[in-house]
């Protein structure tokens, strides 16, 4: 048996954990910007580019692209190689991923912050964006598969099938939902409309939590605890299990997210079952975790890296079968829309992505600088202010969520609603939301010590840029005919990768394919008619100001919320024009589904203008800009023209003349406001907004009338 | 013998999801309370087996840690049987013969109880589809709408009932005391102000602080116009948010704004109402002119 010489390349791993290092501080801060903005509004700093509804956005594309996204990078690269027992494929193509990534994220948090986005959470960003990080990616996997493909290991490790799993699926859920025809470098409309895009907004949502979020850290766990505890994996039979199952059960679960929404009932059901069946393939990781640190639980006492691994595992195994409990219709029903969601998915994030993503860099750095960590004790004040900041973010979140929750449904004995005013409620969970900046702002502080170790350690050590490494070359004819058949696919990596690819591909085909073709899955509304143009310009600023971060556009089927918003619940055939959706997924204002016609023009004038004097207390940013703003009307004939593509029926007429009957329209809102003294120019944007504020789901009301 | 046993306990756990979608039925007649009730529960049953198995897993390595092996007894007694530990001793044996880059695998069974947790959890999935979409016992998200709203109308028929003495158009009156009056205006300023002024003088809706009216001006037609408003002008109906004896302090605060003449009033309209004694408790006493205008 021949041995051959090789060299691991450490200093990809270095860089990627360095862009780790400064989009995590990045993130995080954005993020306590946005929770103290939601007491304090303004803190959005003035201007439009601070404002809540921008960098809501850019907080989680930084954590969960940029700060994640290199933290798996990292170490994807430092254990793909170790595992293969290769050198990655191709420097150049490392080179290329990484500075390519980087790219994206400059781009990302420019156009994030100027208002570029396509309405679409955790898609948000533009198409030219879009198809970089498809070519990057590509550019990844190509690397990827071709450090597997000549490797000297016979066997692919369990956290490969998670890498592989991770790099196709990705690649679909991304070029599927992020399909939208341009109107300009900066602006594109989503080819589906409504309930479609609702649906695969969530099913790419979802799953981007659990592909993107999950089954990498699970592929990295699976690498670095074994490693870090010393101890086997525990049982290679619960990882064949929960692997599969896991991939295959969770792409189905997106429609979770649309409960109670006109997403088909029979589509809301499939959600459901499938979160149900859920728990147990995620716990699968749990239980293999935790049970491979048998044994080694003396460790774990005084080893701060087995401490973040086990606090990090447990939280996934918390937020595992929370996932599914609130995917129960009857929790849903309360939970949705409220706090507890934010809490929930920051126990993920916080606990599971957080600390794994500490330990592995603990565990990385001082190895590949050839060094030691250069403090423990600080690595014991991390880990503590960590947890205890997940502590303090989690519990006010629930609390504020129930409280939240309970009293938006109550009802006194006469029938009326218990409290009426959204706002005395929204009033009443500050002081919660004040403790979980607090929370917050003490992961941050955990997250700087890292930090100042981490640049410690670098400064007392010195990068092996290549580490040598010697391993036998892979022996070719291996067929002995009794091998149990896993193992045999183990050394396929094409045929896994295909197969991969094929289990993922069954659950979302199963929920796309008929709510596209069947016709009755969508009823249409027959008074339902197409925006005027000056309404698609209002729409597409309330998309650019992110107004759909606090406000949804979803009346639920309940007594509690019919009541409230004064009319309907949602129905599918009122989306029909709707490109993208924009029915949010978050209530910190109130819905805003029926809001056309209920007040007048000059209250919704005196409203964005200051939202406190309308409604005092109010934690909504002001929008006074848009007053100063004019309207970008070039773009009108352009964006008719590309809804009538998408099959929004505008005569060539109503294209030819769209800004005819803007101005028209226009006039008649300034006119209006003169009355009730307000002087505004007719080509300012503010106009548009009101415009499509007045319009909001009042067509379905001619209806009622109609057939009266 | 394991099979029997599975097969028991995912019967038993096949039934409770059967009184689960049953649950999940008749949600919107319960109270949403008892709902949370029910989740509190189900949450702190499993916390409670999960701190049973702790438990014993802590037992079992403290055993170890001092040495000893686990199983203690040779006989695989129940719990042996749930969480398929085999001792740390016999770890050599179920060690699977390759390593990737130092980490070796183990051959350990699945566990029992996630075997369990993993095949009931899919007969729940599977019962829970057939009641909604094959037999449609259960009833869908528009069904359920229909059945709370009919409820709600139901059990707010019995309250009225019941409660006898309930403010409506017929029997409201108007109120002078200070408080009540004051707790009017409270209402007015959170409600009203959009469209009517801080003051009452009119904005988008008419000034309420003249003697001209649209909709009638005496307290059993404010009470009414708030009561189900003037949809087709723009008055919301307020009957869902407001209960009766709210409106009748607002309808009472709004008729004691009657001759304040506040600054920048809105020009009138509709038809003059003169109220002989406007403060009356009586309703009786109060005559009222109508002078078209």
């Amino acid at each position: 048996m021949q041995i051959e010489k090789f060299n691991y390349d450490n200093k990809i791993v270095r860089d990627f954990a360095l862009a780790t290092l400064i989009f995590g501080v990045v993130g995080m801060l954005v993020g306590l910007l946005a929770a103290i903005q939601l007491y304090e509004p303004a803190a959005n700093l003035g201007n439009q580019y601070t404002s809540f509804g921008r960098i809501r956005p850019l907080h989680t594309n930084a954590i969960i692209f940029a700060f994640v996204g290199n933290a798996i990078f990292m170490g994807i690269y430092y254990s793909l190689q170790r595992l293969c027992k290769a050198r990655m494929f191709s420097d150049v193509l490392s080179r290329i991923h990484f500075w390519g990534w980087q790219l994206i994220i400059a781009l990302a948090a420019v156009s994030l912050l100027l208002g570029y986005t396509t309405g679409k959470e955790y898609a948000e960003l533009e198409w030219p964006i879009d198809i970089m990080i498809a070519l990057v990616w590509v550019t990844f996997g190509i690397n990827m598969i071709g450090t597997i493909v000549k490797r000297r290991e016979k066997q692919m490790y369990v956290a490969i099938w998670f890498y592989i799993a991770t790099l196709v699926t990705v690649a679909v859920l991304h070029i599927v939902n992020s399909l939208e025809l341009p109107i300009s470098l900066t602006k594109s409309y989503s080819i589906y409309a409504g309930v479609q895009d609702a649906l695969v907004q969530w099913w790419y949502g979802h799953n981007a939590v659990a592909f993107f979020l999950t089954t990498p850290f699970l592929g990295m766990m699976y690498y670095f605890l074994p490693k870090a505890a010393g101890r086997p994996v525990y049982s290679y039979k619960l990882s064949i299990l929960h692997f599969w199952s896991l991939i295959f059960l969770y792409i189905w679960a997106g429609p979770h997210h649309l409960l109670y929404s006109s997403l088909p009932d029979w589509a809301q059901s499939l959600g459901v079952a499938f979160s149900i069946m859920l728990i147990a393939p995620s716990w699968g990781g749990m239980v293999n975790g935790l049970l491979t640190l048998r044994g080694a639980w003396d460790k774990v006492r005084d080893e701060p890296i087995l401490k973040m691994f086990a606090v990090g595992i447990t939280a996934y195994g918390m937020a595992t079968f929370e996932g599914p409990l609130l995917s129960l219709k009857n929790v849903n029903a309360i939970a949705h829309f409220i706090d507890w969601i934010v809490g929930h998915v920051h126990v993920g994030a916080l606990g599971w992505n957080g600390l794994l993503t500490f330990a592995i860099i603990y565990w990385i750095i001082p190895r590949i600088y050839n060094t030691t960590i250069y403090s423990k004790k600080l690595m014991n004040v991390h880990f503590w202010l960590a947890t205890l900041g997940i502590v303090f973010y989690a519990i006010p979140m629930y609390w504020s969520g129930f409280t939240q929750g309970l009293m938006w449904k109550e009802f006194t004995p006469e029938g009326t609603l218990q409290y009426p005013e959204f706002l005395k409620i929204t009033l009443k969970i500050l002081p919660l939301h004040m403790l979980r900046s607090f929370g917050g702002a003490l992961y941050l502080s955990g997250f700087l010590v890292l930090i100042y170790n981490v640049v410690k350690t670098i400064r007392q050590g010195k990068l092996v840029a290549n580490e040598a490494a010697e391993a036998p070359a892979i022996e070719k004819s291996m067929g002995h005919g009794s091998e149990f058949w896993h193992a045999i696919l183990e050394r396929k990596p094409i045929t896994f990768t295909v197969l991969a690819i094929l289990v993922i591909v069954v659950g979302g085909a199963v929920e796309l394919i008929p709510t596209f073709t069947i016709k009755s899955n969508i009823p249409t509304i027959a008074s339902v008619k197409p925006y005027t143009p000056l309404e698609l310009q209002g729409r597409d600023i309330y998309q650019r100001e992110g107004c759909n971060t606090c406000h949804t556009q979803w009346i639920r089927p309940f007594r509690s919320e019919t009541e409230r918003y004064m009319g309907e619940y949602s129905k599918a055939g009122e989306f029909v024009y709707d490109h993208p959706f924009l029915w949010g997924s978050k209530r910190t204002g109130p819905d805003l589904m029926r809001i056309g016609g209920k007040y007048p023009d000059s209250w919704h004038y005196h409203h964005m203008i200051d939202p406190r004097t309308m409604s005092p207390g109010s934690i909504m940013p002001q929008y006074s800009w848009l007053a100063e703003q004019d309207l970008d009307i070039s773009t009108t004939p352009k964006k008719l023209k590309a809804m009538k593509t998408l099959g929004v029926p505008y005569t060539e007429y109503e294209i030819d003349n769209g800004n005819v009957s803007l101005k028209v329209q226009a006039d008649a809102i300034t006119a209006n406001l003169k009355k009730e003294g307000i002087v505004m120019e007719s080509q300012k944007e503010l106009v548009a907004v009101i415009a499509y504020l007045q319009r909001m789901g009042t067509d379905i009301k001619k209806q009622t009338t109609a057939s009266n | 013998m394991n099979k029997i046993k599975l097969t028991a306990v995912l019967m038993l756990f096949a039934s409770i999801a059967m009184a689960q979608t049953a649950t999940t039925e008749s949600a919107p007649t319960m109270e949403f309370h008892t709902i949370l009730l029910g989740v509190i529960g189900i949450l702190i049953f499993v916390l409670f087996l999960l701190v049973l198995t702790l438990r014993r897993v802590l037992y079992i390595l403290k055993v170890e840690s001092q040495g000893g092996v686990y199983p203690i007894e040779v006989q695989q007694n129940f719990w042996e049987n749930i969480l398929s530990l085999k001792p740390l001793a016999a770890e050599k044996e179920l060690e699977l013969d390759h390593d990737f880059d130092g980490i070796k695998e183990l051959n350990n069974p699945i566990p029992f109880w996630f075997n369990l947790l993993f095949y009931t959890t899919i007969a729940v999935a599977f019962v829970y589809l057939l009641v909604f979409h094959v037999f449609e016992v259960g009833s869908l998200q528009g069904k359920e709408y229909e059945t709370e709203m009919a409820n709600a109308e139901i059990s707010r028929q019995e309250y009225i009932k019941k409660a006898g003495n309930l403010i409506d158009e017929n029997s409201v009156v108007l109120l002078t005391d200070k408080n009540k009056i004051h707790e009017g205006a409270e209402i007015f300023t959170s409600k009203c102000v959009v469209c009517h002024g801080d003051k009452g003088e009119g904005k988008v809706g008419p000034n309420l602080t003249d003697e001209y009216w649209l909709h009638g001006g005496d307290v059993k037609s404010i009470f009414k116009t708030i009561k189900y408003g003037v949809p087709s002008k723009g008055m919301v109906a307020w009957q869902n948010s407001m209960n009766g004896s709210q409106m009748q302090e607002l309808a009472s605060f709004i008729l004691s704004l009657q001759g304040t003449n506040p600054p920048g009033g809105k020009d009138p309209q509709g038809d003059k109402v003169v109220s002989t004694s406007p403060s009356t408790n009586d309703k009786t006493a109060t005559t009222v002119t109508i002078v078209n205008k």
